[in-house]
């Protein structure tokens, strides 16, 4: 491809509006709640009110009795209750592990979680359907369950699920060098061992959606969700061809990985077929806290050497994570997990063990950063421990040990992208201590500064052989229909590609229409999910635009050549170019397509569809992007390429920490992203200071878990930070042009909320001494921590 | 759900003869009859996605007695913009500032903004955040939210001023 | 399912015809910022509800001979933005300053905060300091009632069947003053506050003395033994360990999922001096100035 300048740009790279955001502004956006048909039914699912137990019987008599009820369900009315999946392209190919999942809870079976869906009603309203769930009689063995992976993992331990004879999920490794001489060669050896939070998504928009019957057994759904490719699961589970289960999906009101997993889609379309009729759930917020996956719990154990310079000689990571009571996504969070065990440091000798295990805990799967910011946090708090046992600053420790190009990975590939870590650690650094730091603010309280440093992925598990597809028809007023199975979750997915398309054929953003999000009315794009879509969907724009701008540019270049240079009256003689030199020179804006060197020789955009359209030249275009493909990794040793490239970041904070009350307050953040080429400017500082702020919640966001109860189950006990909670925050946003997507980009929406935490407690630990192993931190904690440092 | 209580109140400038239950939300009167701008995030008054303006007011419509609303006006988000000029001015700050993502927590907060600067509101960032405290949103991080408020409160003060 | 019944009431009169009438089974709705709360989540069933939020003689705030009367509709927000309470009452205008949300703040109004008897009801710790009286209504009568007698345990008040709270009043005390600690700067229940309202005498000692606290007990209290321990003593230089074993006799705090019990009780003394020195000045005096909203000073003291 070739490298343009950015003053080649007309909208890449600016603050564009995106193409929804008047529609949000006025309130006209229209979300998977906000749907009502005729005679519209009202589902709702009867769930476990126990962690552990054996399910011995259903009655659902009684609520089938009650007047205005249209359906009570069990897994004995699913037609295929069970599903398994496996690593690799496809559910059924694949390799490395077996997930079975469970549509409802069966009969003589074990409920491993409470929340579970047990039994689906759907009636004349809401209340009716609350009615009849109460009126189901579900006779429950309870059982003492277990509710820590370590213990779950020992060998007599209670079995949470009973299929399995084992609660263990997963078990891999990534090893390099040897650890056992470079242990010996160490100067210093600092070990801990750390445990991080469950954290729960808090998208504003719980789960919801409706569905209704359509001609010859079809059944549609409206239901936002992050895989639209999900519907061919459900059509499985109801025993429909592909074809007949259509999601006309729609925009969802936030994801972050919690609607990456079927949420309302199956338990609707299993409703419509028994009821023949169009019905609607809604999840309440206590409904979503307990029944959608939260990111990994995960005790980690760290143990990293140093030579006397502060170079890491050696690190070694074990992690033990809880998968909670169904396998959901746990293998490949446990795969991004352990890759990244030793973080973006150039570690010769390593090793990270990792192992999952079945719990009676909410299950856990796709949580912004996919098991990446627990690791994250972990090896940034070993490199500000060793900082401070050496007598080195943390930023001098990160310097000599990070990533930079042509340094392998974990897995020992090179990444592909550039490597900016260095870059974004001083211009963070700098930023951060352009003021020197106070010992104390004038109301006392301690200032500390922390800093970290980040690494994600963006873009799929390449085993996965990932594929995105788009469609682009060029209306005859020169308007551009986008046609993209994109789910767009609030990041600007969908509003990226509009822009992608307007830059390269000279429209403006308001000028192209996407239509995005239909199983089967759209290309698929595959999911919103890995910080995938710009890199994917992007690349995959640019493939379906070029053949259509090339026929547009040839289209434009006769126009311009057959009627635009001056012909000599006296001789009649007319001296051209030749097409091929008009098409070189080409350039499309401003609704025109110009020739370069001589802008006064133009066409109107919308004259050259008129004739292209007239000769039946073809205005459609789709195109299709692969990632890199590879085959799936062996568990016991991964290597090679695993991810398609990296984004790198930094974060920089100031803490004051109140010392009698433990209560502390984030003064200042800066935060650093190479995100290759800022496609929409706004859209990556939104991306990085909401990734700031969704983890910055990570530190005091807690579920209250006791023996598999949710404590925390509302917006009232479950605290996510208000905008009094969070301050500005100091944006640095590198362009390296270095990465896999549109005009050199790369992703950023999980990236950006990996390295936050950790700066956060470094710089807690900067402040007070107290060198915290957890991102939760209340202010009790804190205090009481403060207290036994006293003592 | 339709209840069996008979209720009349403006909504958006339109007098309106609804049904509802005694104990009903103004957010379930008002999502209940398709007023689908305004968003419901939580039920119990804690994410404010369902603020709306009660005789002039912001309030947060799923702690509201529906009942309490006879005889009063109610304007949501699709009534203000394009009518109020304070609207419509946060709506386009919002819109190019890129303070919106999602946009499920847009017009409680667009509301939220409003109430702020209608009441002489300043130009000020501490007191913004602190103004839009009430409004959670899980995808901005808030700083764009702060800077579309900012810019419109830094606007009519040098409107007032000047 | 779901079973109330809903009446408005226009007007005094009629609230209290309707109170009679109903009796134990009538619940007022005001802002209704916990009643709709608590009909969702299921903990309130087969009420009448009586609607009182159109009734103007239970709205505004007066201040007259040094009382200041609240009617208990008013809006924690028009407390929020008012100079004079600022100036007269600051703790519990402090208190208004951080009393949930802005929006929440619209709604919510000063009799429902203390009818609910919550014990984390921010209202009620500066409202005992200084030492408010409540105006009963009920039809044929009317009574005043101390709020320090008011609040019998959690949700739980003296108030009897068919009485209404109409008012709150209490005498203006300039040197009062409020401190919340809570786990979030907004929408938060606290995990404690306090509130203090102070005479002092010339020398600087403590000649006068009232304390309340909220989240510390299954009702907001007044620390009498606290206050008894202060008289006399120089209000900018308490001995926190002392003042600490004075509290412990007047609070009996639980552990819940916003803190324990060990927490609360550690913080009691740290919240109360800050009250307290906020109340004789100290960071206290730039609040008053109303530049600056109550919780900024946080870390003060």
């Amino acid at each position: 491809m070739t490298t343009l300048k950015s003053s080649n740009f007309r909208l890449v790279g600016e603050r564009v509006p995106r193409h929804d955001a008047w529609a949000k502004a006025k309130g006209e956006q229209l979300y998977s709640a906000d749907w009502a048909l005729p005679g519209m039914l009202h589902g709702k699912v009867l769930r476990s009110k126990y962690p552990a137990a054996i399910l011995r019987a259903i009655d659902t008599s009684r609520a089938k009795a009650l007047p205005g009820v249209r359906a009570v369900l069990t897994a004995a009315d699913v037609p295929h209750n069970r599903d398994v999946t496996k690593f690799g392209q496809m559910r059924d190919v694949g390799a490395g592990f077996e997930g079975l999942y469970k549509v409802l809870a069966e009969v003589g079976g074990k409920i491993r979680f409470k929340g579970e869906a047990i039994a689906l009603v759907a009636a004349d309203s809401e209340e009716l359907a609350e009615r009849a769930c109460a009126l189901i009689e579900v006779d429950y063995e309870p059982q003492e369950g277990v509710f820590d992976p370590r213990e779950a993992i020992l060998d007599n331990a209670y079995l949470v699920s009973s299929e399995d004879a084992s609660n263990v999920i997963m078990r891999t490794r990534v090893e390099q060098g040897d650890l056992e001489q470079a242990w010996e060669k160490c100067h210093l050896i600092v070990e801990n061992d750390y445990y991080t939070s469950p954290h729960e998504h808090a998208y504003l928009e719980t789960e919801s959606g409706s569905g209704w019957p359509d001609e010859n057994g079809g059944i549609t759904l409206r239901v936002g969700t992050q895989v639209l490719e999900h519907y061919r699961t459900i059509a499985k589970v109801l025993g429909l061809p592909h074809t007949k289960l259509r999601n006309m999906s729609v925009p969802m009101g936030g994801g972050f990985g919690g609607k990456e997993d079927i949420t309302v889609e199956t338990y609707l379309a299993l409703l419509v077929k028994a009821t023949g009729k169009p019905v609607k759930m809604v999840w309440s917020r206590e409904e979503s806290i307990e029944a959608h996956s939260k990111r990994h719990p995960m005790y980690l154990h760290y143990k990293t050497g140093v030579d006397r310079d502060g170079f890491i000689l050696a690190q070694e990571v074990s992690i033990v994570m809880d998968g909670g009571g169904h396998t959901y996504l746990t293998p490949w969070v446990q795969m991004y997990a352990t890759i990244n065990g030793s973080g973006c440091y150039n570690i010769a000798n390593l090793r990270c063990e990792s192992v999952s295990a079945f719990t009676n805990n909410t299950f856990s799967s796709a949580n912004r950063g996919f098991g990446v910011p627990q690791v994250n946090f972990c090896y940034e708090r070993q490199m500000d421990c060793i900082a401070r046992r050496l007598g080195i600053s943390p930023y001098e420790l990160r310097r000599k040990n990070l990533l930079r190009n042509g340094d392998p990975l974990a897995t020992g590939f090179v990444p592909l992208g550039h490597v900016a870590l260095d870059q974004l650690l001083q211009q963070t650094w700098d930023k951060l201590n352009q003021t020197p730091k106070p010992e104390r603010l004038p109301d006392g309280r301690k200032v500390g500064r922390g800093i970290a440093c980040g690494m994600m992925g963006y873009g799929r598990l390449c085993f996965l052989h990932d594929i995105s597809r788009i469609g682009i028809r060029i209306e005859l007023d020169g308007s551009v229909t986008l046609r993209a199975g994109v789910p767009d979750l609030g990041g600007g997915q969908s509003s990226v590609l509009a822009q992608i398309v307007a830059e390269e054929l000279g429209l403006g953003i308001e000028d192209v229409r996407p239509l995005i999000m239909d199983t089967h009315m759209t290309p698929l794009c595959g999911t919103t999910t890995a910080t995938r879509q710009l890199y994917m969907s992007g690349n995959a724009c640019l493939a379906a635009v070029q053949p259509l701008k090339e026929r547009l540019a040839r289209k434009a270049a006769a126009i311009i050549r057959d009627n635009q240079w001056p012909q000599n009256p006296a001789t009649g003689y007319i001296w051209r170019p030749d097409i091929e030199h008009i098409l070189g020179h080409l350039v499309f804006a401003d609704k025109k397509i110009y020739y370069g060197p001589d802008p006064g020789k133009n066409v109107d955009f919308v004259a050259v569809v008129a004739h292209v359209s007239n000769e039946g030249g073809e205005l459609f275009s789709e195109g299709q992007f692969n990632a890199p493909f590879t085959e799936v990794p062996d568990l016991n040793n991964i290597k090679g390429q695993i991810l398609p490239d990296m984004t790198y970041t930094c974060h920089g904070v100031e803490v004051a920490v109140d010392e009698a009350t433990g209560d502390y307050q984030v003064l200042r953040i800066v935060a650093a992203i190479d995100c290759g080429k800022a496609v929409n400017r706004n859209s990556v500082e939104g991306q990085l200071e909401g990734g700031t702020a969704y983890n910055l919640g990570w530190l005091r966001e807690d579920l209250a878990w006791e023996q598999g109860i949710t404590r925390a189950n509302s917006f009232a006990t479950y605290l996510i930070p208000t905008a009094a909670d969070v301050p500005d925050i100091e944006t640095i946003i590198v362009e390296s042009r270095g990465g896999l997507g549109p005009y050199g980009a790369k992703g950023v929406g999980e990236p950006s909320d990996n390295s936050i935490a950790p700066a956060i407690v470094n710089a807690i630990a900067d402040a007070t001494g107290l060198e915290f192993n957890t991102p939760l931190i209340k202010p009790e904690t804190l205090y009481l921590a403060l207290q036994n440092e006293r003592n | 759900m339709s209840g069996t209580l008979q209720i009349s109140l403006k909504i958006n400038g339109e007098s309106r003869v609804l049904h509802t239950a005694a104990h009903s939300s103004l957010l379930n009167l008002l999502r209940d009859n398709g007023y689908f701008d305004v968003k419901c995030g939580c039920e119990q008054g804690d994410c404010g996605a369902c603020t709306v303006l009660l005789d002039g007011i912001a309030v947060k419509s799923c702690v509201i007695l529906a009942m309490n609303c006879d005889g009063h006006e109610v304007r949501t988000i699709k009534g203000l913009g394009g009518h109020d000029r304070l609207t419509s001015r946060l709506q386009k700050a919002f819109v190019e500032h890129g303070a919106i993502q999602c946009g499920f927590c847009t017009p409680g907060m667009i509301i939220a903004a409003g109430d702020y600067l209608r009441h002489d509101g300043r130009a000020d960032r501490e007191q913004i955040r602190r103004a839009m405290s009430g409004n959670l949103c899980r995808c901005t991080g808030y700083q764009k939210i702060i800077d579309a408020v900012y810019e419109v409160a830094a606007e009519l003060e040098s409107e007032v001023c000047g | 399912m779901k079973d109330f019944a809903y009446h408005k009431a226009p007007d005094l009169k009629s609230v209290q015809q309707l109170l009679t009438e109903f009796a134990e089974h009538a619940l007022p709705v005001a802002g209704g910022s916990n009643v709709m709360v608590d009909i969702r989540n299921g903990r309130l069933n087969d009420r009448e509800l009586i609607g009182i939020s159109d009734i103007a003689e239970l709205q505004g705030l007066r201040f007259s001979r040094g009382k200041i009367i609240i009617g208990a509709a008013t809006k924690i927000s028009e407390i929020a933005v008012s100079q004079l309470l600022a100036a007269k009452a600051p703790a519990l205008w402090m208190a208004a300053q951080v009393f949930a949300d802005p929006i929440i703040r619209n709604s919510a109004t000063v009799g429902g905060n203390l009818a609910y008897a919550s014990p984390a009801a921010d209202l009620a710790p500066p409202l005992l300091a200084l030492n408010a009286d409540l105006l009963l209504l009920k039809k044929g009568g009317k009574r005043k009632l101390p709020l320090a007698d008011f609040f019998l345990g959690v949700n739980h008040t003296a108030l009897e069947p068919g009485e209404l709270i109409a008012s709150v009043e209490f005498a203006a005390n300039a040197r009062s003053a409020f401190y919340k600690l809570g786990l979030r700067n907004a929408m938060a229940i606290s995990i404690a506050t306090a509130a203090a309202a102070v005479k002092r005498v010339r020398d600087g000692s403590i000649s006068e003395i009232r304390l309340a606290m909220g989240s510390v007990a299954p009702r907001p209290v007044r620390c009498l033994h606290a206050e008894q321990f202060l008289l006399g003593k120089q209000a900018l230089h308490i001995d926190p360990e002392a003042l600490a074993q004075a509290l412990v006799w007047d609070i009996s705090p639980i552990d819940d999922i916003r803190a324990s019990a060990v927490y609360r009780r550690a913080m009691a003394p740290v919240l109360m001096q800050r009250a307290i020195a906020r109340a004789c000045g100290g960071c206290a005096d730039e609040v008053f100035a109303g530049k600056k909203s109550a919780d900024e000073g946080r870390a003060g003291a």
